[in-house]
C-alpha cells in the first residue's frame, strides 16, 4: 500500500501516461498497445495500459513483483526499470534495511579500504534527497520522488532503447537499481546461515562496551571502559587509530558514513565528522585519497553538552543517515542524532539548524515549566508543547529545558563552531526512568527506560505505544526493532529474548531463553543476534522463529545458530551488519565473525556436487559398459585377458568382506567376471577364483546380471559419492569436511551435506575407495575449523569431531545393504 | 437534485441513473461541468455488459455511502464487493479498463487489487500461462533475469 503511494498519486498518473505516449512506438512493438477499441477481442492483462498495470503491481509484494518482472519485456520494464518502479523497490529496501547499506554495490572494489573519496562518491552517486527535519519515511519519499524520478528518467531513457541488455548491468549505470539491490541483499542474507571465520582484534585495555560496524566504508568502531574509541579496518582487522581519552568510560557509539558519535559517562556526546579531503589530494589520484581514513579519530571532536548524567545510548535517524552526508564536508550532517542518558532523557541533536533552533529564545521559564510538568507525568511528552507544530515546540523545549542554561551560556561564550560544530539540541524527551537503550527504526524511536519500553514517533516525539513489565519488571537491557515498524525485540537480565508485535495483532513471544543475562542485541532483517553473559551469541532468523508459532525454538539449525565467545570473555555488546558480526568482550578483545566466505563456500559445495553427479553418471556408464563386456566374454570361450586396472591388489579385509557378503546372496550366476578379477588371478589364482564368482554375484545382485546398474542406482548417491570423495578429488571432500566443521549448528551448505551424508554401503565402492591414491589434500577452507568457533566453543568441538568422521568410516566399513 | 442521466454504451444500451450516482465517475463529472445541461452521455469506450456492472457498482456504493459510515455498512460493502468481483478474468479486465476510462477511483482500486490477487504467489511461468502472455525475452535475457531474482527461491 505504502509502496504504491507514488504510483497512485495523481501527479505520477499523467507522467506514466505521458511516458506511454512518448514510447508508444516501442510499446507497440512490445505488445503493449493502447486501449482496445470498442468491440475488440476479449481483454487480457496484456491489453491493459501501462498506468493501469502499474496500479495492479502496486498491490504486489517484492516476491510477486520479482516473478512478474520475468514474464515479458514490457512487464520487465514496468516492474523493474521504470523510475517509479525503482522507487517502489527502494521503499521495499528501506522498509527492511538501511539504505546506506546498499552502497556495497557501488563501492569501487580496487580501493575498498577506508577511502573517503570512494565512499563519498558512491554515496553522492545515488540520487537520494531527503527533507531536512527528522525522517518520516512517507514524507521523505514524497519529497525525493520528484528528483529521484527525474534522475531515473534519464537513466531509463538511456537504457530504454535496449532495455534487455544495458539495463542488466547495474554497475555500469549511475543510478542505483533498487530491485537489483534488494535481490543482492536477499542473497547476501543467506550468508548468515553459511560458514564463517572468526577473528579477534586486540587493542582495548578494558572491556569493550560498544561496537559498531560500517561495512560500506570498511570500518569498525569500538568504545571501551578504557575511555577511548578505536577505529579498525573491518577487512584487515588493523587499527586505524584511537581517540583521545574521554572524561569517562565510553558506553555507546553511533556510526554512519557521515558521522561517528560516542557517548560517555562524563555526560558528553562527542561527534567526529569526515573532513573534506584537500582539493589537491582529491585531484591527485584516487589512490592517494584512499589512504586517508574517513574519520580523524585522534583529532578533537565536536562536543555536545546537555545531558546531566552518563550517556547510555545513541541512535541515528536512519533514512537521513544515507543522505547527502559525505558530499561536501562543509555541509551540515543531514541526519538526527538521539542520545539517551541516565538522566532519564533522550536528547535530539541536529546540526546546522541554529536559525530555527532555540538559540535566540533561551531561558524562557514558562516553557520550562511545561517541560517539567510533562516530565512529572513521566512520559515522553516533550512534544506536548502548546503549539501544534512539533518542530517549534521541540525547539522551544530545547531552548528552555536544555538541562542547564549554564552550559548553553558557556557555549555561547566560546566560539560555538569550534566546540559543537553547529550541533544543537533540538529537543528533549523525558522519561520516567534511566534510559538504557534507544534505537531509531523506520519512523519510530524505540526507547527502553527502566522497565518500560516506549515507542515514540521520531518526528513528533509523541509516545505511540508503551510496554510495561515486560521482563517481570526487570530493566530492559537492550532492544531492537524492525524498520517496517512491525516488530520490537527486547531482552533483559532475565535472559529472555522477546518479540512484540507493534501492531498488536499477536501477543509477545519468547524467541530464545538465554542462560544468562542478555547483554546485546543486533538486528538485520530478518536476522537477530543476541549476546548473553554466558558467552553465547544466538543468531536466528526471526521470520522463521516467529513463523513457528508460540513456543520458543529449542533446536539449533541453519536458521538458529549459536556462536560462542571463549570462556571468561562474554560479549557485552554486539553489532550485525552486512556479513559481519562483531562482539565486544569483557576482556577488551573484539571478536569478529566474518561470513563473507559463506557464499563462496556454498558455491564450491554446489560445484562439487555437480562434479560428483557428473562423475557418478560417467562411472555408472562405465560400469554398464563393463557389464556388457562381461556378458560378451561369458559367451566367448575362453575369455580374453582384460586390461590391467590401477589397483593391483585388493586389501584383505575387503576381500573377506566381499566373501561374506557374497555368501549371503543367492548365487545364481557363478561364472561372470568382474573387471578386477584377472589382476588378482595373475598373483593368486586359487584365491581369486574363490573370490571372483562371489564378488561378481554380488555385483549382479539378486536381480541377475542386468542388475549391475540396479544396486548402483538404488544405492545412489552414497557409494558414488564416497568413492568419488576419496578418489583424490580435493574439492568435494574438502568442502564436505569444512562444511561439516563450519559452525556448530551447520549452515546452508553443510546441512545439505548432512542429509546426503556419504556412507560407504557398497563393497565395490568401498574397494575403490581404498585405492592406493593419497588422501585428498587439505583445502584452504579447512582453516575455518581452526578459527571456526574460537577454541573452546561447542561449535568447534563438534566440528572437530565430525572431521574425522568420513575417513574413519571409510576405514571401518559397516555392511549395509541398500 | 434527483436529475436523471442517461449513459449510452458503445453498443447502444442505455442506462438511466441518478446524476449523483454517475458523478462518482470523475470523467462524467468533468464532462458535466463543461456541458451543464447534458441529459445523455455517450460512452464510446465501454460496452453494455461492462457498463451495467459499473452502474451496479456505482449505485450500490452511492446507496451505501448515503447510509453512513458505520462499521456495519463497511462490512456489508466489503461483502458486496467480494461478490461483485466474483467474475471471469475477461470481465475483470473489462471492468478495469472501464474504471480507468470513466475514472472511478474506488472501482479501479478494487479491481486492480483483484487482479493483483491473481498474480500473487505464482511463478513466472504460471503467470504467463494464466494470462496467455507471450515470452518475448531472449534466452540470454531470461537467464539473466532468473539469476537476478534467484533470491526468491529459498
Amino acid at each position: 500500500m505504502s509502496a504504491g503511494d507514488r504510483w497512485r498519486r495523481p501527479a505520477t498518473g499523467p507522467e506514466l501516461r505521458g511516458k506511454k505516449n512518448n514510447d508508444s512506438t516501442s510499446e507497440a512493438l512490445l505488445g503493449l498497445t493502447s486501449e482496445p477499441g470498442p468491440g475488440q477481442e476479449v481483454p487480457t492483462i496484456v491489453s491493459l495500459p501501462c498506468g493501469v498495470l502499474s496500479h495492479i503491481f502496486d498491490d504486489l509484494g517484492p516476491r510477486d513483483l520479482a516473478s512478474a518482472s520475468c514474464v515479458c519485456r514490457s512487464w520487465r520494464r514496468l516492474v523493474a526499470l521504470e523510475a517509479a518502479a525503482n522507487q517502489v523497490w527502494r521503499s521495499f529496501y528501506s522498509a527492511r534495511w538501511q539504505l546506506s547499506g546498499a552502497h556495497w554495490s557501488l563501492r569501487p572494489q580496487h580501493n575498498s579500504g577506508n577511502s573517503t573519496s570512494g565512499c563519498s562518491s558512491a554515496i553522492s552517486r545515488i540520487a537520494i534527497s531527503a527533507s531536512r527535519p527528522i525522517s518520516v519515511p512517507g514524507g521523505s519519499r514524497r519529497s525525493d520522488g520528484g528528483d529521484g524520478s527525474a534522475a531515473c528518467t534519464s537513466g531509463t531513457s538511456g537504457s530504454g532503447s535496449s532495455p534487455s541488455s544495458s539495463a542488466f548491468t547495474p554497475a555500469s549505470s549511475p543510478e542505483m537499481r533498487w530491485q537489483w539491490a534488494y535481490g543482492t541483499k536477499m542473497l547476501r542474507l543467506r550468508s548468515w546461515s553459511g560458514r564463517y571465520s572468526a577473528e579477534q582484534v586486540v587493542g582495548h585495555k578494558m572491556a569493550v562496551r560498544a561496537v559498531r560496524l560500517l561495512p560500506t566504508c570498511d570500518l569498525m568502531a569500538t568504545a571501551s571502559l578504557d575511555r577511548t574509541v578505536r577505529l579498525w579496518d573491518l577487512r584487515s582487522g588493523l587499527p586505524l587509530g584511537h581517540s583521545r581519552a574521554h572524561g569517562g568510560i565510553v558506553r555507546c557509539l553511533a556510526l554512519d558514513p557521515g558521522l561517528l558519535a560516542s557517548g560517555s559517562s562524563d555526560s558528553l556526546v562527542r561527534v567526529w565528522q569526515p573532513r573534506p579531503p584537500p582539493e589537491g589530494a582529491l585531484a591527485a589520484a584516487g589512490g592517494a585519497a584512499a589512504a586517508m581514513p574517513l574519520f580523524h579519530i585522534s583529532s578533537k571532536p565536536y562536543i555536545l553538552r546537555g545531558h546531566s548524567g552518563p550517556v547510555s545510548c545513541l541512535a541515528l535517524g536512519e533514512s537521513l543517515a544515507a543522505t547527502e552526508v559525505c558530499g561536501g564536508g562543509s555541509e551540515a550532517y543531514g541526519g538526527t542524532l538521539f542520545s539517551g542518558s541516565w538522566d532519564c532523557t533522550v536528547r535530539v541533536w541536529r546540526q546546522g539548524c541554529d536559525s530555527d533552533g532555540g538559540g535566540g529564545s533561551g531561558g524562557d521559564d514558562d516553557v520550562g515549566g511545561v517541560l517539567s510538568d510533562a516530565s512529572g507525568g513521566g512520559t515522553a511528552a516533550a512534544a506536548a508543547g502548546s503549539s501544534g507544530d512539533e518542530r517549534s515546540s521541540l525547539s522551544a523545549v530545547a531552548a528552555s529545558g536544555g538541562g542547564g542554561s549554564g552550559s548553553r551560556r558557556r557555549r555561547a561564550d566560546e566560539a560555538p563552531e569550534a566546540e559543537d560544530g553547529g550541533w544543537s539540541c533540538a529537543g528533549v524527551l523525558q522519561y520516567s526512568d534511566w534510559v538504557y537503550c534507544c534505537a531509531v527504526r523506520g519512523s519510530n524511536l524505540l526507547v527502553a527506560a527502566g522497565s518500560e519500553v516506549v515507542v515514540t514517533d521520531a518526528a513528533t516525539g509523541r509516545a505511540v505505544r508503551r510496554y510495561q513489565g515486560l521482563h517481570d519488571g526487570g530493566a530492559v537491557a537492550c532492544l531492537e526493532g524492525c524498520r517496517s515498524g512491525r516488530l520490537l525485540f527486547t531482552a533483559s537480565g532475565d535472559g529472555l529474548l522477546l518479540a512484540h508485535d507493534l501492531r498488536m495483532k499477536q501477543g509477545s513471544r519468547v524467541l530464545w531463553h538465554h542462560n544468562a543475562a542478555v547483554t546485546g542485541l543486533a538486528f538485520e532483517d530478518p536476522w537477530l543476534a543476541s549476546a548473553s553473559a554466558d558467552g553465547c551469541i544466538m543468531l536466528q532468523d526471526s521470520e522463521q522463529a516467529l513463523a513457528g508459532g508460540g513456543s520458543p525454538q529449542r533446536a539449533l539449525n541453519a536458521n538458529c545458530r549459536a556462536l560462542h565467545c571463549p570462556a571468561g570473555q562474554p560479549a557485552l555488546c554486539l553489532d550485525l551488519a552486512d556479513q559481519w558480526l562483531a562482539a565486544g568482550t569483557e576482556s577488551g578483545t573484539v571478536r569478529l565473525w566474518d561470513f563473507t566466505g559463506a557464499a563462496a563456500a556454498a558455491e564450491r559445495a554446489a560445484a562439487s556436487r555437480a562434479a560428483r553427479s557428473v562423475a557418478k553418471a560417467s562411472r555408472a556408464a562405465a560400469r554398464q559398459q563393463h557389464h556388457h563386456q562381461n556378458q560378451n566374454q561369458r559367451t566367448q570361450q575362453p575369455p580374453p585377458p582384460p586390461p590391467p586396472l590401477p589397483q593391483p591388489q585388493l586389501p584383505p579385509p575387503v576381500q573377506r568382506h566381499r566373501q561374506r557378503r557374497g555368501r549371503q546372496q543367492p548365487v545364481d550366476q557363478p561364472q561372470p567376471q568382474v573387471p578386477q578379477a584377472p589382476v588378482l588371478a595373475g598373483e593368486a589364482q586359487g584365491f581369486a577364483q574363490a573370490v571372483d564368482p562371489l564378488a561378481a554375484a554380488w555385483a549382479a545382485g539378486p536381480h541377475g546380471p542386468k542388475g549391475v546398474g540396479g544396486p548402483w542406482a538404488e544405492a545412489s548417491p552414497s557409494p558414488a559419492a564416497s568413492s568419488q570423495a576419496a578418489a583424490g578429488e580435493p574439492s568435494p571432500s574438502s568442502s564436505r569436511r569444512s562444511g561439516r566443521a563450519g559452525g556448530g549448528s551447520g549452515g546452508g551448505s553443510s546441512d545439505r551435506w548432512r542429509h546426503g551424508q556419504p556412507q560407504p554401503q557398497h563393497p565395490a565402492a568401498f574397494q575403490r575407495a581404498r585405492g592406493p591414491r593419497p588422501p585428498p589434500p587439505m583445502a584452504p577452507t579447512f582453516r575455518y575449523v581452526g578459527s571456526g568457533a574460537g577454541g573452546s566453543g561447542g561449535g568447534a568441538g563438534s566440528g572437530m569431531a565430525t572431521i574425522s568422521g568420513p575417513s574413519s568410516q571409510q576405514r571401518t566399513p559397516r555392511p549395509q545393504r541398500p | 437534485m434527483n436529475a436523471k442521466l442517461t449513459l449510452t454504451s458503445n453498443d447502444g444500451q442505455k442506462f438511466e441513473v441518478e446524476k449523483e450516482v454517475a458523478l462518482q465517475s470523475q470523467m462524467i463529472k468533468g464532462m458535466l461541468e463543461d456541458i451543464q445541461s447534458a441529459a445523455s452521455v455517450p460512452l464510446a469506450n465501454v460496452n453494455g455488459q461492462t457498463l451495467a456492472k459499473v452502474v451496479e457498482y456505482c449505485k450500490f456504493h452511492y446507496e451505501a455511502t448515503k447510509k453512513g459510515d458505520t462499521q456495519k455498512t463497511k462490512a456489508a460493502i466489503k461483502k458486496w464487493d467480494k461478490a461483485f468481483l466474483n467474475v471471469e478474468q475477461s470481465v475483470l479486465f473489462d471492468l478495469i479498463l472501464a474504471a480507468n476510462y470513466l475514472h472511478v477511483e474506488s472501482l479501479l482500486q478494487l479491481t486492480c487489487q483483484a487482479a493483483a490477487k491473481l498474480i500473487c504467489n505464482k511463478t513466472t511461468q504460471e503467470i504467463r500461462d494464466m494470462f496467455n502472455i507471450e515470452n518475448d525475452l531472449t534466452a540470454e535475457d531470461e537467464a539473466q533475469l532468473l539469476s537476478e531474482i534467484e533470491w526468491k527461491f529459498e
